[in-house]
């Protein structure tokens, strides 16, 4: 061996962590104090007036109230009832464009209309929702039942399937782009319906990223506001009840131990979300 | 085409048999008026190079290319406009495409679950075809654990557990390591002869065109240009085309005098008596040079056809030479110390060169 110093060693560069130090600042100041106010708040050691003392009150009070638990079970009905519906709607859409990506035809048009919501304020969403499915609504012109039908669980789920679906085709999209068109040919060929190619191929493949992506659209669509804010008049979801408790006299107390519920929910939707979909990859590839 | 004096299996009824098919994607033909067949038990292998129509002919066999025209027979059914789901036909595609989400068994046994095979018979089935591709050891292996070896073969025993009428490989060697492909290449050219499953190959590559079929169909922008056995293909080439695919030879028209033949417009005269003289089914006269049908020397010979050299490549044993002379390239293989400059006169070696004569 020559004596000569090894050439070209990538040796003393700075540390990897500090590429993420920004975004690791932004998160501490963004997130983490707030959210330690908020729940500080929330067990009365905030700031005033959520001072009066350690207490579990404004929890239980929040369980307690029937209109807190319509709410949160009303929420958890439309957040995930939407992504549920939004990804049985998404999946066959985001196939179909991966498989004319791949054929060379534009989907550049389908792409823009298809993410468009995304762009969307809630509120604007919820303004649509009422144009068409409120009480002098253009549907409600066609047929009855479709009128006031934006105040209702069915209209709100409608309305959060338009603002889940960008959400979701997205980044699903990513995933279908991956799948190897070769595996459905394959199965085809060995006999398989189309179905049954799509329930034993497409489908178990395609389901760690729906699951995720989900777990993090509901999280987003809980707590959705604009929306439900929009058809407040209706079936009430938890964001609205947290701004109630702030604007009908400042309970600042009782709102934070509402937002504290919401985030859980959210977070908890989100942690899920990834945690299935790493054990069904697991269990799929394993 | 199919040469005149060509071997060709009676196929019609059994086995395979495309007909004039032409597949289009759009505005683009990707292959055009194509006809082969291939006989039970028989490997057919296509050939030609990246964009030629190979692909499109193997996918429109399986049903998963459109067929723009012609007519499509397996087995004495006519599978033209059949779904790929019913043509029962065996596909392992270039990548292999195994199941990730499936064990070894479960990839092999897919299709058979697909036709509601009964559980024993599937089972037996399953065992069977471990035991032909070597694989009983890994029955339980997911495919992420396998090499690209045992993943081909995991392709292999799925497609022919379903019994197909015929076989369809996509490239088989192309995806594994060039070090690994000669042993792979006679491994699964045992594995096909044990099966004795009509087999349709499509690869880019000469070596496993040429050991792997029984016959060669070799394709150019779309169109078949010549199909018949490696023999006939190597020694018959229908044109230039053929000759440098599939032999790297060089394939020059010719003009055939009593006592010798005159190339490259007239300005190569080549005594007849330094040629083998084969008879050809293409009707005119040409002359086949491979890499060693050449002498070469660097003073000037009357005899001898002034070329240029363009390029000069070290192979251990020998010097690749390309030379450029009266506008043509032709590839030569000298002695590694051999003197070089930058001509060279060529001759041809005695016998080494043939002239493939109507008339011979």
């Amino acid at each position: 061996m020559s004596g000569r110093p090894p050439v070209g060693v990538l040796r003393g560069g700075p540390p990897g962590w500090l590429a993420a130090a920004p975004a690791l600042l932004v998160a501490a100041l963004f997130c983490g104090y707030p959210v330690a106010v908020m729940v500080a708040n929330s067990f009365g050691v905030g700031q005033a007036p959520a001072d009066t003392g350690p207490t579990l009150d404004h929890y239980l009070n929040a369980f307690a109230s029937s209109a807190v638990r319509g709410a949160l079970i009303a929420s958890v009905i439309v957040a995930g009832g939407s992504v549920l519906l939004t990804l049985g709607i998404a999946i066959p859409v985001v196939l179909r464009l991966a498989r004319d990506n791949r054929a060379g035809r534009g989907t550049v048009l389908a792409d823009a209309l298809l993410t468009l919501p995304i762009a969307l304020p809630g509120i604007i969403i919820g303004f649509f929702a009422i144009v068409l499915t409120g009480r002098t609504g253009l549907l409600g012109l066609a047929w009855d039942g479709f009128s006031g039908l934006a105040y209702t669980l069915p209209g709100l789920l409608v309305a959060y399937i338009y603002f889940a679906i960008p959400r979701v085709l997205g980044p699903l999209r990513g995933a279908a782009e991956t799948l190897d068109p070769g595996l459905a040919d394959s199965a085809r060929t060995l006999g398989a319906s189309r179905i049954r190619v799509f329930c034993t191929i497409t489908l178990p493949l395609l389901l760690p990223a729906a699951i995720e992506v989900g777990g993090t659209a509901m999280a987003v669509a809980l707590g959705g506001y604009g929306t439900v804010a929009t058809l407040s008049e209706g079936v009430r979801l938890l964001p609205l009840n947290v701004v109630n408790e702030l604007t009908t006299g400042y309970r600042l107390a009782s709102s934070s131990a509402l937002a504290v519920l919401l985030a859980c929910l959210s977070v908890l939707a989100l942690v899920a979300g990834r945690v299935l979909s790493r054990t069904v990859r697991k269990g799929f590839l394993s | 085409m199919t040469s005149p004096h060509s071997p060709v299996p009676s196929s019609r009824g059994a086995g395979l048999t495309v007909h004039d098919l032409t597949v289009r994607y759009g505005s683009t033909t990707a292959a055009a008026n194509v006809s082969l067949d291939v006989a039970p038990a028989e490997t057919v292998a296509v050939i030609g190079p990246s964009g030629c129509g190979k692909s499109s002919t193997l996918r429109a066999v399986a049903g998963l290319a459109p067929v723009a025209e012609g007519r499509i027979t397996l087995a004495g059914r006519d599978i033209t406009a059949l779904a790929a789901a019913r043509r029962n036909i065996g596909l392992v595609p270039q990548n292999y495409a195994v199941f990730p989400h499936m064990s070894v068994a479960g990839n092999i046994g897919y299709g058979l679950r697909a036709r509601r095979t009964p559980e024993p018979l599937r089972r037996e089935r399953v065992r069977a075809m471990l035991d032909l591709t070597r694989l009983e050891e890994l029955a339980d292996r997911r495919p992420d654990q396998l090499s690209g070896g045992q993943r081909q073969r995991v392709a292999l025993a799925r497609a022919l557990a379903i019994e197909p009428d015929v076989l369809l490989l996509d490239e088989p060697l192309a995806a594994l390591d060039p070090q690994l492909r000669g042993g792979l290449r006679r491994e699964l050219a045992a594995m096909l002869s044990a099966t004795e499953c009509a087999t349709l190959i499509v690869t880019h590559d000469q070596h496993e065109a040429l050991s792997l079929g029984s016959r060669i169909a070799i394709l150019r922008d779309g169109h078949l240009v010549q199909f018949d056995t490696p023999q006939v293909l190597w020694n018959d080439p229908a044109d230039a085309f053929v000759a440098d695919f599939l032999a790297n030879a060089l394939l020059l028209d010719v003009h055939r005098n009593h006592d010798h033949v005159l190339a490259l417009d007239g300005r190569w005269r080549i005594p007849l008596g330094q040629l083998a003289v084969r008879p050809t089914g293409h009707g005119v006269s040409r002359l086949l040079l491979r890499r060693d049908s050449f002498t070469v020397t660097d003073t000037a010979d009357e005899a001898a056809l002034e070329a240029e050299v363009t390029h000069s490549e070290f192979a251990g044993d020998s010097v690749q030479l390309t030379v450029r002379a009266a506008g043509t390239t032709m590839s030569l293989r000298v002695a590694p110390d051999a003197r070089i400059g930058r001509t060279v006169g060529l001759s041809v070696a005695g016998g080494a060169a043939t002239l493939l004569s109507p008339t011979a």
